[in-house]
């Protein structure tokens, strides 16, 4: 009971130094948290509907395009955030392996953590977006939350195992980051799944990414409703793969202190 | 880490044949794929920094651990600590410990003190309210004023280290472990560390303890180890203990001493080596002749400002005697080859006791030894009691009646 209210206290800490170490150190703050999300939402916008013309079937206007690849990339920026810095988050920290004390599995816990809040209020400003373009939010909007707590196991399976592997493998770092563009490129942010070739439609069927981007629109600015079961069937799957992750990282981190 | 009430006959600190071995890879991805493979297949080459310890530090001792670097005094404490696992063997710590590996090891640079004292004190096992309750008397402690609250990345070194042992200190453990932690801040810090453990002792905590400093051990601790390459060479008495690593280490242990000059093999890179040393006497009475005879060989004759010196000390350590050539002006031959030269008290002052002679060759006016012989020969005097003391210093006795 002692040991779980000192962990819980140190995770609290260790969040919300970490969102305040992104942020305090800039002279825009916590604006940033708000003005990041839109302006990259204005450029994709610009490029991708005013430019290339792409458009998505039952959308017409550029707003509601904007609005859906806004729901796609919230849900991209969620994983290619904590993918694309799981590589250093053990080796960033030998303080931690070698000279303290410290539970260093929480590490990748509390950066996915950080990218949640992150993407949760990314998620408020698409509402509120929405809201503004069509001059109304459907109820069911409410769940909108749950795609995201959804993913969480899957993003620290994600954590824990390339955080672990950055340790030995160092040229990972590289190659997540080349991972997350074609991930941004292959994911349906910019075009709707169905306009993928059938000849190509792994690239549907393996994207763990699919299906919490598609249920996301579902519940805020796509027709609904939600295919729960489908949800529930990633989420048992994602449990599966966070543990075998989790296993992972424990048998690696033996090694950690002899390494860094 | 939870505090358990175990009987008071149960040591503060086992350790059971603790084997720690380092697997030489040519990569990490080597190291990778053998903590991957099923069963863990082993390493070609290991290095062995650990080599079956077994230590048992008793409730309310304080331990010192001494050591060449590389002997594995950090591995121990580490493994003690839980940031490394040990090959073989088991560790088990009774009580809250604190460790103090590194100071401020983990501070974040960006954040206040005050944010960071919340941060580290947690990391050693307070709670939030705990910490509350404290934060007034570590920053007293640390004693940095309005820095406090600035991030530590403006510290100078002196404060990071001084708020660093005020948050462990003030965790208050049952047992502490401590690695050349104190050598650090200045002296009036050093000494207000030393008074906040010795407080913590007071009232029954286990203290472990690796220094360098053998004054420090003697003076702090009541039993200490010496440890040497990865094994545990001799337990007991800290004063005992450090005593008998000082004179291994400058050679002049019991086994070394009196070794006969002809048996030491002498690298052909010193340019200058004591080749035989003979006293005239052993055993004598105070007062009578004694003679020391050096003789020398010099094969590099560039050297500057050579000379010989010749020092009696008791068999303490303690210097009572010690002139040389250059500071007494006496020409010495420094060309190539072999020397003679003789060392003679005429009357001998020394009271009764057993005294030791070392014989040195220096260059440098004393700067650089080439050479140096400690206790290479011993003289005991006896005689019927007649002062105390150690040396008779010429005197008169006056009395003055009114």
């Amino acid at each position: 009971m002692r040991d779980h209210a000192r962990w819980s206290f140190l995770f609290r800490q260790l969040l919300s130094r970490e969102l305040a170490s992104r942020y305090r150190t800039t002279s825009l703050g916590t604006v940033w948290l708000v003005l990041q999300p839109l302006m990259m939402l204005g450029v994709y916008t610009l490029v991708f509907g005013g430019i290339f013309k792409v458009r998505w079937s039952n959308t017409t206007s550029t707003a509601d395009f904007a609005l859906v690849l806004f729901a796609g990339l919230l849900v991209f920026n969620f994983f290619s955030e904590v993918l694309v810095s799981a590589p250093a988050l053990i080796v960033g920290q030998p303080n931690y392996v070698k000279k303290v004390v410290f539970p260093v599995v929480m590490l990748p816990v509390v950066r996915v953590a950080a990218a949640l809040v992150t993407a949760l209020i990314s998620l408020l400003i698409l509402l509120v977006a929405a809201w503004w373009v069509s001059g109304s939010v459907p109820p069911r909007a409410m769940l909108a939350p749950f795609v995201l707590v959804e993913m969480i196991p899957m993003m620290l399976g994600v954590a824990w195992a390339i955080s672990a592997l950055g340790v030995y493998l160092r040229d990972i770092s590289q190659f997540m980051g080349i991972l997350a563009s074609v991930m941004l490129f292959l994911s349906p942010i910019f075009f709707p799944p169905s306009s993928i070739p059938a000849k190509l439609s792994a690239l549907v069927d393996f994207n763990p990414l699919v299906i919490p981007m598609q249920q996301l629109r579902a519940l805020t600015v796509q027709p609904g409703p939600a295919d729960w079961w489908l949800l529930s069937e990633h989420f048992l799957v994602s449990i599966v793969f966070a543990w075998t992750c989790l296993a992972l990282f424990r048998r690696l981190s033996r090694g950690f202190a002899d390494v860094l | 880490m939870n505090r358990k009430d175990a009987p008071v006959t149960e040591p503060a600190i086992s350790i059971a044949g603790v084997t720690k071995d380092y697997p030489l890879f040519r990569s990490p991805r080597e190291r990778l794929v053998s903590l991957l493979k099923p069963g863990g297949a082993a390493p070609k080459r290991t290095f062995r920094a650990l080599d079956e310890v077994s230590l048992e530090v008793p409730r309310g001792e304080t331990m010192g651990i001494i050591g060449r670097n590389g002997a594995g005094k950090s591995t121990l404490l580490q493994i003690l600590c839980g940031t490394v696992s040990p090959t073989r063997g088991s560790v088990a710590i009774r009580g809250r410990f604190a460790a103090l590996l590194e100071l401020g090891a983990g501070f974040n640079p960006d954040f206040s003190g005050r944010e960071n004292v919340y941060l580290n004190a947690s990391l050693l096992g307070l709670s939030k309210a705990e910490i509350d309750g404290r934060l007034q008397g570590i920053r007293e402690f640390a004693d940095i004023g309005d820095f406090f609250d600035q991030p530590v990345k403006t510290y100078s070194s002196g404060m990071y280290v001084r708020l660093a042992f005020a948050v462990a200190i003030h965790t208050e453990p049952d047992v502490l472990i401590i690695d050349e932690a104190l050598s650090v801040g200045d002296i009036r810090f050093q000494m207000k560390c030393l008074e906040r453990i010795e407080a913590l002792r007071r009232r029954g905590a286990t203290i472990l303890f690796v220094s360098h400093s053998l004054e420090q051990i003697k003076r702090f601790c009541q039993t200490a180890v010496w440890m040497e390459a990865g094994k545990v060479r001799l337990a007991g008495d800290a004063t005992f203990v450090a005593d008998r690593f000082r004179d291994h280490e400058i050679g002049t242990g019991p086994e070394a001493a009196m070794a006969t000059v002809e048996q030491r093999a002498v690298g052909h890179a010193v340019p200058a080596f004591i080749e035989t040393v003979t006293a005239s006497k052993e055993f004598m009475a105070p007062f009578e002749p004694l003679t020391v005879d050096i003789s020398y060989c010099i094969r590099d004759p560039s050297i500057d400002g050579f000379l010989v010196g010749v020092a009696i000390k008791g068999m303490d350590g303690q210097h009572i005697f010690g002139p040389n050539t250059y500071l007494e002006r006496v020409a010495i031959p420094h060309t190539q080859g072999s020397h003679r030269v003789s060392y003679h008290v005429p009357s001998m002052p020394l009271l009764a006791g057993t005294y030791r002679i070392d014989v040195g060759l220096f260059t440098e006016k004393g700067l650089v030894c080439l050479d140096y012989l400690s206790e290479v020969a011993r003289i005991t005097i006896s005689a019927p009691y007649f002062s105390e003391g150690v040396v008779y210093i010429t005197h008169e006795w006056h009395v003055h009646e009114q």
